[in-house]
């Protein structure tokens, strides 16, 4: 028989919710009916799945430091093989399925995982999720902005929250700021920065301005020695105790004398490390793949994948309850860098949060677990005139325009 | 898993007739336990426009499965109809 323990990265949740009537969808009608389940949460697969209550006693009663054999439980083999099959018990068996579970949750473990940042991070990771196709998108939507929707989504969910707060109202004086004016790169870039979304096919983007990006955006100017092998970098952004655990990977589409394809970008020596080299073609779906199917990353010049190493972080903020927030302020910092360096470089620059980490961490060969995607950035030469997919913003003047 | 079904059932003709032929075998698939008298001699599947519907309801669970294909999202919101459609594909 085999041994068995709990593994320490599962939740378990009562939900309240509805669930189909089955009886009455096998006779044609799809009849809601309230559900109370209680839930196992597996972060080693990423799923949730419903559990019984006994399962829940064997689960409780389970050490997860120690195996224990399968035969002295009372509820059966093949319920303990299930609770393994579903990530909620950790078993010694060859079998594959099983032996990578295990080999999760002890990579979990040793990569010093806070729990609540792993529940947060691996339940929440998309895979083959495609936004275009979602059933539940209005099959009339054109892509373009429209005042429609809007007014529809009001109705739907009342008013939005003031796009300005004041928290002086009432109070009797406010203290008015001088309205100054600087001038020169900085502020003019700071001015110019946005998003965009649609990209020419020609010109391509310049191997200099590519190169410039990854230099001022992502690349290393300096280094500070802390004695032991510990060696903090400096970059353009800040990074949380110094340590910069974010990675780059340029997927390359349209880009002049680079050929198209997956690579990482070696801060080191500021060089690309081919992973795969592909036609300018499937580029573009992986492009589309790895930003969860939004079209408008097909015709990027280049996507830039944002990683964690997340054991660089957590190395010193063992299982710490803030460590992953750092990372993800790491990779948003990274990202408005990118937007400035951009803008100032007269490219395009988006980055995005919905994509399929499962899908990019598999192409670039990662666990997941020591390193894995958190958002993607891409680039390109702007498509010429007003895009449906921007908005036209106008001028704002404190005091002075009235919205 | 309720979540999953569904969306299978509102999208994949393939999965449907599977599930009409062998309904016991299909759900438990989703660890669903049907009892034989529940089960009638032809099974019909509700239209995959009224299965869409049960999808947006059973969506608005906070537990949603991360690797269901389709996220609870809104039906109507401008920024993401930033997402578009392209004329041609």
């Amino acid at each position: 028989m085999p041994k068995v323990r709990r593994t320490e990265f599962a939740f378990f949740y009562c939900q309240d919710g509805e669930t189909l009537d089955i009886p009455a969808l096998l006779r044609g009608r799809a009849v809601l009916e309230p559900q109370r389940q209680l839930l196992g949460l597996s972060i080693l697969t990423g799923e949730t799945h419903a559990i019984s209550k006994a399962d829940l006693d064997v689960l409780v009663s389970l050490p997860a430091r120690d195996w224990v054999d399968a035969a002295e439980l009372d509820i059966g083999e093949a319920s303990v093989s299930t609770l393994a099959r579903r990530g909620l018990v950790v078993s010694d068996e060859p079998d594959a399925l099983l032996s990578e579970l295990r080999r999760r949750d002890e990579q979990l473990s040793s990569n010093e995982w806070n729990v609540y940042a792993a529940l947060y991070h691996f339940m929440t990771k998309w895979r083959d999720v495609d936004l275009e196709k979602a059933v539940d998108e209005d099959p009339t939507a054109s892509g373009e902005l429209d005042p429609h929707a809007t007014e529809e989504w009001i109705a739907l969910h009342g008013e939005p929250p003031a796009h300005f707060h004041s928290a002086a109202e009432g109070a009797a004086k406010v203290t008015q700021l001088p309205l100054v004016t600087r001038e020169g790169a900085l502020y003019d870039v700071l001015l110019r920065r946005k998003t965009t979304r649609a990209f020419a096919a020609e010109p391509a983007t310049s191997r200099d301005d590519f190169s410039v990006l990854l230099r001022y955006a992502f690349g290393c100017h300096g280094y500070a020695g802390l004695g032991d092998g510990l060696v903090l970098l400096k970059k353009t952004s800040p990074s949380g105790s110094g340590l910069h655990p974010s990675e780059v990977y340029p997927l390359v589409a349209n880009v002049e004398g680079i050929e198209p394809g997956l690579y990482h970008y070696g801060a080191a020596g500021h060089v690309l490390e081919p992973i795969e080299l592909l036609t300018r073609e499937e580029v573009g779906e992986l492009a589309y793949e790895f930003t969860s199917g939004q079209p408008y990353a097909r015709s990027a010049h280049c996507l830039f994948v944002l990683t964690a190493r997340f054991y660089r972080n957590f190395w010193k903020h063992r299982r710490h309850e803030r460590a992953y927030a750092v990372l993800l302020m790491d990779v948003a910092h990274l990202s408005q860098t990118f937007y400035l360096v951009c803008a100032d470089l007269g490219l395009g620059a988006f980055v995005t949060a919905a994509i399929n980490g499962s899908n990019i961490e598999e192409r670039l060969g990662l666990d997941g677990v020591g390193e894995g995607a958190l958002a993607v950035c891409g680039c390109g030469v702007p498509a010429g005139g007003p895009s449906p997919l921007e908005p036209e913003f106008l001028p704002y003047v404190p005091g002075e325009t009235v919205v | 898993m309720t979540q999953e079904l569904v969306s299978r059932l509102a999208t994949d003709d393939e999965f449907r007739a599977r599930l009409a032929r062998n309904p016991a075998d299909v759900l438990a698939e989703y660890d669903i336990e049907v009892p034989p008298a529940a089960v009638p001699a032809e099974v019909v599947l509700p239209p995959r426009a009224q299965l869409a519907e049960a999808l947006r309801a059973v969506a608005g669970s906070h537990l949603a499965p991360a690797r269901v294909s389709l996220p609870p999202r809104p039906k109507f919101w401008p920024a993401l109809r930033l997402v578009a459609r392209p004329a041609a594909r």
